[in-house]
C-alpha cells in the first residue's frame, strides 16, 4: 500500500516538471552545446594531462634516479677529496706486486701478503676524518650526516681494496691473466676481509691514525713471522678451499657487524649526545 | 616558523644538564642565549640542531617533531658550535664548497652562496688560501659561513665570536641583525656586548633552566635604581665586597670607583646608576651562585 503511495507522488513529481520543462525548453535551445568531436576529446586530455600529479610509480621511478644520482654525487664528491698520496701509496704498491711477480726470486703470491689491506687500512684514515679533525659535530647537521659519510667512504676504500686486489694479481702474474691463482685470489680476499673488520673495530675506538699505525705494526709483525717460516708458508699454500670460504664468511660477518656498529653509533642519538657532552654544561 | 621546546630536559648519569626547559622562538628576531659555564647552553643547543636527544619532553618546529622530520629539519637549519675543526688543507673556497655538497646544495647553487657567504664575512680575498693558514678569527668566521651556506631558516650560532677581534666582532653583529630580520637567530654567549644591540630577546638561563626572558631594556630596566657608583679607597672596597656585588671597578689616580649592586644606597657616597646589561649579568648569575 505504502509502495503505491510512493509510486504516484513520483508520477506526480515528473509530470510537473515535464510541464515546467515544456515552459522553458523554447529558450534553453539558446543555451544548447553540442557535443565534442573525438579529436576536440582527446586535444583536451592531452592539455589537461600536463597539471595531472604524476602516477605513484613515475613519482618512485624519479625518486629512485634521484637518490641514484645523489648517491653518485656524494661517492664522486668524496672520492675528489681523498688525499692524492693515499691513491700514489696504491700505485706504488701495485708497482711492487708487478716487480714481485716479474723480477723477484720469491713467491710473489706469498710475499704480495704483506700489503694486500693496506689501501684499506690507510682508507680508514679517510673515512674517520671528520670526526678526528673535529667537523663531526658540523656533518651531524648537515643533510648528508657524518654516518652517511662515513660509510660511504668505508664503501669506497673497501671496493677500491677489491680492485686493488685484482689488479695486483694480474700485475703479480706478470700482467698476462695466464698464471692468475684462484686459490691465491681467496686467500687474499679471505685476508682483507679479516683485516677490514679488525681494523675497522680498532678504528672506532681510537684516533685513525693511531689505529691505523698500530694496525700496521701489529699486521707486519704477524705476517713477517708467518712468512719467515716455511711450514706456515706450507700450510698456507695448502689450505682447503671450504676452510677458506669459512673463514672468509667470518671476515665478512666481523666486518659487516663494524659497519653496523658504526651506523649505529653515530646514529644514535645518546650515544652522540653522550659522546659531546663529557666537558659541556 | 615557529621553533618550540616543550618541557624539555636532559640528564647525564646523575645530572640534570637542562631541566623542564620550555620555550617558543619565532621567526624575525635573534635570541641571546645567555649565561655562565656550565648553565646548560651547549647541551640545549645540540638538542636544538638534533645531535642530542632530550631525555624527556620535545622540540617542535610548527608542530612537527625535529627528530620525525629528519633532514628536512636539517636541510633547513645552520649551525656553528663552540668547538669545531677543519680540513686543513683545503682551501676555504673548498671546503665551503664541500659543505655544500653535504648540505644538498647543488653545484650552480653552491657556487654563488659561497661567493655571497665568503664576502659576508670578510674572506672572499683569502678565498684561495689553505685553512691551516688561517688565524683563529678567520677560522671562526669560515665556520660562520658554513653554517649560512644553506641560507637556513633556523640559525644557531655557539658562542660564535669567541676569538674575533672587536672589529670582526662588529661585522658580525651586523651580519647577525640583518639575518634575523626573516630568521630564527639563537645566539648563545657569555659576552654580553654580542647581545647589547642586535637581540629582540634575551634568555638568561643557568643550572640548565630559564632564570628570565625579556627584551634586553626591560631586563635591564628591571633593575632601575639597583645600581650605585661609589668612589671607594682600597679597605673600604675591600669591605663593600664582603657585603655587595661588584660589577665593575676603574682605578683612578685618587681611589678606586666601583659599581655596586644594592637595594638601598651601600656607602654613603654612593650615587645611583642607570643599570646596564653587566649588571643583569653581575645580579642574576652571581645570586644564583651563592645560593
Amino acid at each position: 500500500m505504502k509502495r503505491i503511495e510512493n509510486s504516484d507522488k513520483r508520477n506526480l513529481v515528473s509530470e510537473l516538471e515535464m510541464e515546467e520543462y515544456n515552459e522553458i525548453v523554447s529558450y534553453l535551445d539558446e543555451y544548447a552545446v553540442n557535443f565534442p568531436s573525438e579529436l576536440e576529446i582527446e586535444r583536451t586530455i592531452k592539455a589537461l594531462n600536463v597539471h595531472m600529479p604524476a602516477q605513484k610509480r613515475t613519482h618512485l621511478k624519479h625518486l629512485k634516479e634521484k637518490s641514484i644520482r645523489e648517491l653518485f654525487q656524494l661517492v664522486w664528491g668524496e672520492v675528489s677529496i681523498f688525499r692524492k698520496s693515499y691513491f700514489l701509496i696504491c700505485l706504488i704498491l701495485l708497482f711492487i706486486g708487478f716487480w714481485l711477480g716479474t723480477q723477484s726470486k720469491l713467491n710473489p703470491y706469498m710475499n704480495s701478503f704483506i700489503f694486500l689491506p693496506i689501501p684499506f687500512v690507510l682508507g680508514l684514515l679517510e673515512v674517520f676524518k671528520g670526526r678526528d679533525q673535529g667537523l663531526m659535530e658540523i656533518e651531524l647537521t648537515c643533510k648528508v650526516t657524518a654516518q652517511q659519510l662515513m660509510v660511504t667512504r668505508l664503501i669506497i676504500v673497501l671496493v677500491g681494496n677489491m680492485v686493488f686486489i685484482l689488479l695486483l694479481m694480474l700485475v703479480t702474474s706478470g700482467g698476462t691473466g695466464k698464471l692468475i691463482s684462484w686459490s691465491a685470489l681467496g686467500l687474499w680476499y679471505t685476508q682483507l676481509m679479516i683485516a677490514a673488520g679488525t681494523s675497522l673495530w680498532l678504528a672506532m675506538r681510537v684516533r685513525g691514525g693511531v689505529a691505523v699505525s698500530i694496525f700496521l705494526i701489529v699486521w707486519f709483525g704477524l705476517v713477517w713471522l708467518a712468512l719467515s717460516n716455511p711450514r706456515l708458508v706450507f700450510l698456507f699454500q695448502q689450505i682447503r678451499p671450504s676452510f677458506l670460504i669459512m673463514i672468509a664468511i667470518c671476515g665478512v660477518l666481523l666486518l659487516i657487524s663494524q659497519i653496523y656498529q658504526m651506523a649505529r653509533k653515530y646514529t644514535s642519538q645518546t650515544e652522540r649526545g653522550y659522546s659531546f657532552d663529557i666537558d659541556h654544561g | 616558523m615557529i621553533l618550540t621546546m616543550d618541557n624539555v630536559s636532559k640528564k647525564y648519569r646523575k645530572k640534570w644538564a637542562v631541566q623542564s626547559f620550555s620555550l617558543e622562538l619565532t621567526s624575525g628576531g635573534v635570541y641571546g642565549l645567555l649565561g655562565p659555564n656550565g648553565a646548560g647552553k651547549t647541551t640545549l643547543l645540540r638538542m636544538l640542531v638534533d645531535i642530542s636527544k632530550p631525555t624527556s619532553g620535545q622540540i617542535l618546529l610548527d608542530g612537527q617533531s625535529i627528530e620525525q622530520m629528519g633532514d628536512r629539519y636539517r636541510s633547513i637549519l645552520g649551525y656553528m658550535p663552540q668547538r669545531f675543526g677543519f680540513y686543513n688543507r683545503f682551501t676555504a673556497h673548498k671546503f665551503l664548497m664541500y659543505m655544500s655538497s653535504l648540505k644538498g646544495l647543488n653545484v650552480k647553487q653552491a657556487v654563488v652562496r659561497v661567493q655571497e657567504t665568503l664576502r659576508m664575512v670578510g674572506l672572499d680575498k683569502q678565498a684561495e688560501h689553505k685553512i691551516r693558514t688561517f688565524s683563529g678569527g678567520m677560522k671562526q668566521r669560515l665556520g660562520i659561513a658554513q653554517a649560512l651556506l644553506n641560507d637556513p631558516h633556523i640559525l644557531i650560532l655557539d658562542e660564535p665570536t669567541t676569538g674575533l677581534d672587536p672589529k670582526e666582532r662588529i661585522r658580525f653583529r651586523n651580519i647577525i641583525g640583518e639575518l634575523g630580520r626573516n630568521r630564527i637567530v639563537l645566539l648563545s654567549t657569555h659576552i654580553i656586548s654580542d647581545l647589547e644591540f642586535s637581540c629582540k630577546e634575551m634568555i638568561l638561563m643557568n643550572e640548565g633552566q630559564v632564570l628570565v626572558r625579556n627584551t634586553p631594556t626591560e631586563i635591564i630596566k628591571s633593575l632601575d635604581g639597583n645600581v650605585w657608583k661609589a668612589k671607594l679607597t682600597e679597605p673600604q672596597l675591600a669591605e663593600l665586597t664582603s657585603h655587595f656585588k661588584v660589577s665593575g671597578l676603574s682605578y683612578q689616580y685618587d681611589g678606586i670607583v666601583a659599581r655596586v649592586l644594592s637595594k638601598e644606597q651601600p656607602v654613603p657616597q654612593a650615587v645611583p646608576e642607570p643599570p646596564r646589561l653587566e649588571d643583569v649579568y653581575m645580579h642574576y648569575f652571581d645570586e644564583e651562585a651563592t645560593v
